[in-house]
């Protein structure tokens, strides 16, 4: 897919807007800021692809939809409260509803994160991405994915226990 | 690199991590903003006119507390911009530093990107535009109507009063020469003036007077020709008599004139009580096209004169004034605005007979007087009629006897400490020293900026990255 001619933008358009998509609705866990983000992650890769060389565009689009998302989340967290509009249904069953408090306590937990541990963790467990393809697309090496990766499980865990402890009393 | 079914590492099934994250992955895709999102990202690729699907206005709450953060940051900065421009507009020398640079930035905005000239620049390149013209031997024509009467409060007469006088004038580096109301063919010109640096000879051949004086001194005699793009009145040039201001800045530009502004100041400078608005023309060597002159009426600004000058490019990179149309309205403000029936002083230079940046022997500067000849010296404050001097007026007398000569040795004679000290009184006032809490405060303000700016850096580095 990337090693033969270069895409022209509809074909690069046509063959990661989902990634991006669901990439960014992920992190963020609401529609609207997702296209929202998607959307000024193609703006912004169309930008570069007038002055950059880009040889993997699937790559480059799942790491620029990670950090934005990211960004995103962490402006959204430090200043506003998801909108009730934004939920998948106002009215859930209590299943659902815990479900729905823990992704957004993992979101939550994930702006907290250093840039490098939160991209490495959504990529692999949201994008399910192996450890060469995250260090290919941050540009890190393996090594430093395993490292981050584990010192993000660390930080969760710890972040998780104490959501639990909160919730029970 | 593939990232299709690349799983690694996945959720381990005892990490209490794995509810939230499964959480996160059953939540439902929207497959149909999938197509939202292509459509607008192929439109960024389509031409420039296209309609572009607006988005819809979500997180408009975060957006616009974002965007209050950035106006938030930028108002401390221009409060702190502020504050500290007001600090320093206590401080004279301080204020002229900062006043030049925002001319600067000012400038900037009305050249549109250009290289925009500091106050001191400009007042350089004027300098450099009338060095241009280091001699010229003219003939002016002057026409005058005024509804002044200065006599009486300047009220306004019914009928203009008219008149018209023409003069040759000469200057050749300091030294000029000036013969009033000739006419041609002229015969004898009724008054001579004749200024070569140090000593005036003011000459008037009808009432058979010699004035004597240090200073340059043609009030109401004539217009000078050089007044018209370099000094007003008297030799001191007017670019170093605006230096003297305690403010003077760019205010802006007009077309290809920059526009020097000074204030109406009251006080020990040069031409007080008036200020000035200088048109300088970049495109004609920075002379001035327009000169108005202005008064403080009660706190209101009114302009007293106004002279606009056509400048003609004389030889390659010369400009020199070719006429000039002087309006001066009353001194005192008058209901009706604008003022009417000012006064209407016309002079334009006869091109033909006029020539510039010529050679001129010293005898065009000679003076020859007749016996009889009243002479009021003001350097030795004696007077004496020439040839018949009494007493102590005699000894300057017995030097004047036979003409030029001997006008030039009464020169000589006047010792140094007979005349006024020209260095002392034409100094610019002393700028007022900085003081320390002075620049604390500004220490204090750029502190401030700087930390702002280090913030909204910081601010947009954290949350933009890639």
């Amino acid at each position: 897919m990337t090693d033969g001619e270069p895409l022209d933008w509809d074909q690069i358009v046509e063959l990661n807007a989902q990634r991006v998509l669901r990439v960014s609705l992920r992190i963020l866990g609401s529609v609207q800021d997702a296209e929202d983000v998607s959307q000024d992650v193609f703006a912004e890769a169309f930008r570069l692809k007038k002055t950059t060389n880009i040889q993997n565009w699937e790559a480059f689009l799942v790491r620029l939809a990670t950090l934005r998302s990211l960004d995103c989340l962490r402006r959204r967290h430090s200043f506003v409260e998801l909108r009730i509009d934004d939920r998948i249904s106002s009215i859930e069953p209590a299943d659902e509803l815990a479900a729905r408090e823990l992704a957004d306590w993992l979101r939550t937990s994930i702006s907290d994160l250093p840039d490098q541990q939160a991209a490495v963790f959504a990529m692999t467990y949201f994008e399910q991405l192996s450890r060469d393809d995250i260090s290919e697309a941050l540009s890190i090496s393996p090594e430093a994915v395993s490292t981050a990766l584990y010192k993000a499980r660390q930080d969760l865990l710890s972040q998780l226990a104490v959501f639990h402890r909160g919730e029970n009393k | 690199m593939s990232l299709e079914n690349s799983s690694h590492d996945p959720v381990d099934p005892q990490s209490p991590l794995k509810a939230a994250v499964e959480a996160v992955l059953a939540e439902p895709f929207p497959e149909d903003v999938v197509e939202r999102v292509k459509l607008r990202a192929k439109q960024l690729a389509a031409p420039s006119n296209a309609t572009v699907t607006r988005r819809r206005d979500y997180n408009v709450r975060g957006w616009r507390i974002s965007r209050v953060r950035v106006w938030a940051s930028g108002i401390v900065v221009v409060a702190t911009v502020l504050l500290t421009a007001t600090v320093l507009l206590l401080d004279r020398a301080a204020y002229q530093s900062f006043a030049d640079v925002v001319n600067r930035a000012k400038a900037d905005v009305f050249l549109g990107g250009d290289i925009s000239p500091s106050v001191e620049e400009l007042l350089k390149y004027w300098d450099q535009g009338c060095q241009a013209i280091h001699s010229y031997d003219v003939f002016v024509d002057m026409h005058q109507e005024t509804y002044l009467d200065v006599g009486n409060g300047y009220k306004l007469r019914e009928k203009p009063l008219k008149s018209h006088s023409a003069s040759h004038q000469i200057l050749s580096g300091e030294k000029r020469r000036i013969e009033t109301d000739i006419e041609v063919p002229r015969q004898t010109a009724p008054s001579v003036v004749i200024w070569d640096g140090k000593l005036s000879k003011t000459y008037n051949s009808q009432a058979k007077q010699l004035r004597l004086e240090p200073t340059l001194n043609y009030m109401g005699v004539y217009i000078d020709y050089e007044g018209l793009y370099r000094n007003l009145t008297g030799t001191m040039s007017f670019m170093d008599a605006l230096r003297q201001r305690p403010e003077l800045i760019v205010e802006g530009k007009e077309k290809s004139s920059f526009i020097l502004y000074t204030p109406p100041i009251l006080g020990n400078y040069e031409f007080s009580p008036f200020g000035f608005r200088v048109w300088l023309d970049s495109d004609k060597n920075f002379m001035p096209v327009r000169i108005q002159r202005l008064l403080d009426i009660s706190g209101e600004e009114i302009i007293s004169s106004q002279n606009d000058t056509t400048v003609k490019q004389i030889e390659p990179g010369v400009w020199a004034p070719v006429e000039s149309i002087n309006l001066a309205f009353p001194p005192v403000p008058r209901r009706e605005l604008p003022v009417v029936k000012p006064q209407r002083t016309v002079e334009t230079v006869d091109l033909n007979r006029s020539r510039f940046n010529i050679d001129v022997s010293d005898s065009a500067f000679a003076l020859e007087i007749p016996s009889g000849t009243k002479v009021y010296d003001k350097i030795s404050n004696t007077h004496y009629v020439f040839g018949s001097a009494v007493g102590e007026a005699a000894q300057y007398s017995q030097l004047v006897v036979e003409g030029k000569e001997d006008v030039d040795k009464l020169r000589s004679f006047a010792s140094e400490d007979m005349r006024p000290d020209l260095s002392t009184s034409r100094n610019p006032p002393a700028p007022r020293k900085t003081n320390r809490t002075l620049t604390w405060l500004v220490a204090l303000n750029v502190g401030a900026v700087l930390i702002a700016a280090a913030i909204l850096f910081v601010r947009r580095t954290s949350t933009k990255n890639i």
